[in-house]
């Protein structure tokens, strides 16, 4: 499995990739801490808070920014190896069908979690510099440690909720569908987020579960965990049944 | 223990749209090489994917040192080399890197191979540029580099000449045919030039519309007639090609 992991690290070599996912993540930092500030300004003596600026992003993240992102994120991972030609000489080595799909659905899950700890650290660095100018409460170091906590399971649970969209793009071996299908999924999202029945629909669930705010809706989190378990295992398995037994034309 | 490094018997392969290859039983021997010649279309393409697994036949099976290669693929595989169509590689790494990866999945990291590989294909080793920025041609030497890299005793090549230029051309049938005469190595390669293929195969089969026509030694054919061009029309009943 090292093998596998190793040459997907090399194939992002000379690419845009890396760069654009790095510039990809400063956008809901950026975008919660201006809203923050802009607060600040117009409501003179409403503090700005560690707390509110984890929690804004959490939102933003979890129901909208990074499902879209890292499904365009595995479908490049995955949908390269259709468009570069190069399944044909990967098989024939041969490499094992389900060694190298797990291979890439473990790179996936780390770059999902990189995803999110870029972020912890990017919004912890924002709040840094606004604590030179203006107040920041809750600027301490158990704080840091929460959210970072928070963070981690949030992107172990986008990552769960993101296995359909590698089946999707094995079955079109392309990003166009599984775009279109998160682009709804999120807009969904954002219409059940404040919903009685938000937990019940693993996207929303995600980021309820990480925020502790299940407890106000009407799902119980076993409930909400073991839907976003079955999303995970079905999207690993179809995506598993259909490479194996895909053929290269 | 088979006289043919690669037998198939019957081998079909049905799509929705008809049939693309039928019944198709070739011999390929040891330390020969074995041109398969017919037409854009005939199923030259989707015969050597069966032979490598690449896709699975309708019906019929393949055979490889004598052994189904179904089930076997772990064993057959790594002692094969090949070329399918168009060489695919990652665009944004070098040619170098390209191999590198490749290289670590087989297992068989090793500098030397990588290099040798290279030097073999006249490609330089460490280059900067990337694969996106490489000629046909060069596409072409790297997808042989590949098939090479790892010292296979079978090699399974499908239209290697593909965009290559005359001298090109001319040194790989002349690498092609010192693996054959001096280490023994067993070629499948296939073709719609025919004038390569005379140069090249000790052996052809003339496949037409996913059927085999006939299979039989070139030297055979050449006590018959004058050409390969007029055994080929003769063969197919129609037009050369190439």
């Amino acid at each position: 499995m090292h093998r596998l992991l190793q040459c997907e690290y090399i194939k992002l070599k000379h690419s845009k990739f890396p760069l654009i996912g790095m510039l990809s993540t400063l956008i809901v930092p950026i975008f919660v801490t201006v809203k923050a500030v802009t607060k600040y300004f117009s409501d003179s003596g409403i503090a700005m808070s560690l707390f509110s600026l984890y929690d804004d992003s959490l939102m933003f993240l979890m129901l909208l920014f990074a499902p879209m992102i890292l499904t365009i994120f595995g479908a490049w991972i995955i949908g390269r190896e259709y468009t570069d030609g190069t399944l044909k000489s990967i098989f024939t080595i041969p490499v094992s069908r389900t060694s190298f799909l797990w291979g890439k659905i473990l790179f996936f899950a780390i770059l999902t979690l990189t995803f999110m700890l870029i972020s912890w650290l990017e919004i912890l660095m924002s709040a840094f510099l606004c604590n030179c100018f203006i107040p920041v409460t809750e600027f301490t170091i158990p704080y840091f440690i929460f959210f970072l906590i928070k963070m981690f399971l949030g992107g172990i649970l986008l990552f769960a909720s993101q296995t359909p969209f590698i089946y999707l793009t094995i079955r079109t071996k392309g990003f166009v569908t599984p775009l279109i299908a998160i682009v709804a999924i999120s807009l969904i999202n954002v219409v059940l987020s404040n919903s009685p029945i938000a937990g019940f629909y693993p996207w929303s669930a995600s980021y309820l579960l990480v925020t502790g705010r299940l407890s106000r809706q009407s799902c119980p989190k076993e409930i909400s965990l073991s839907i976003i378990l079955t999303i995970c295992l079905l999207g690993i398995a179809t995506s598993m049944l259909r490479f194996k037994k895909e053929e290269v034309k | 223990m088979s006289e043919y490094i690669i037998e198939t018997k019957n081998l079909t392969k049905t799509y929705d749209i008809g049939q693309s290859v039928a019944n198709l039983s070739i011999h390929v021997r040891k330390g020969r090489t074995y041109g398969l010649l017919g037409r854009n279309g005939a199923g030259k393409t989707t015969t050597m994917k069966m032979l490598l697994g690449l896709i699975k036949p309708t019906d019929g099976e393949v055979l490889i040192w004598g052994r189904p290669l179904f089930g076997n693929e772990k064993e057959i595989l790594p002692r094969v080399g090949s070329i399918i169509e168009a060489p695919g590689f990652y665009p944004n790494l070098t040619a170098t890197e390209n191999l590198y990866i490749f290289a670590t999945l087989r297992g068989v990291v090793n500098c030397h191979v990588i290099k040798d590989a290279l030097d073999i294909v006249g490609l330089p080793y460490g280059d900067k540029k990337v694969f996106s920025q490489y000629s046909l041609g060069m596409k072409q030497r790297l997808g042989i580099a590949l098939a090479i890299m790892h010292n296979p005793e079978l090699l399974i090549l499908d239209e290697p000449m593909n965009g290559l230029d005359p001298i090109g051309i001319a040194e790989l049938r002349s690498f092609l045919r010192q693996l054959c005469d001096e280490k023994g190595k067993t070629i499948l390669v296939s073709s719609h030039t025919l004038s390569e293929i005379s140069l090249l195969a000790d052996d052809i089969g003339i496949i037409d519309k996913g059927i085999l026509l006939e299979e039989q030694s070139l030297a055979k054919v050449y006590t018959c007639e004058d050409s390969l061009e007029e055994h080929f029309k003769r063969i197919t009943g129609g037009e050369g090609i190439a």
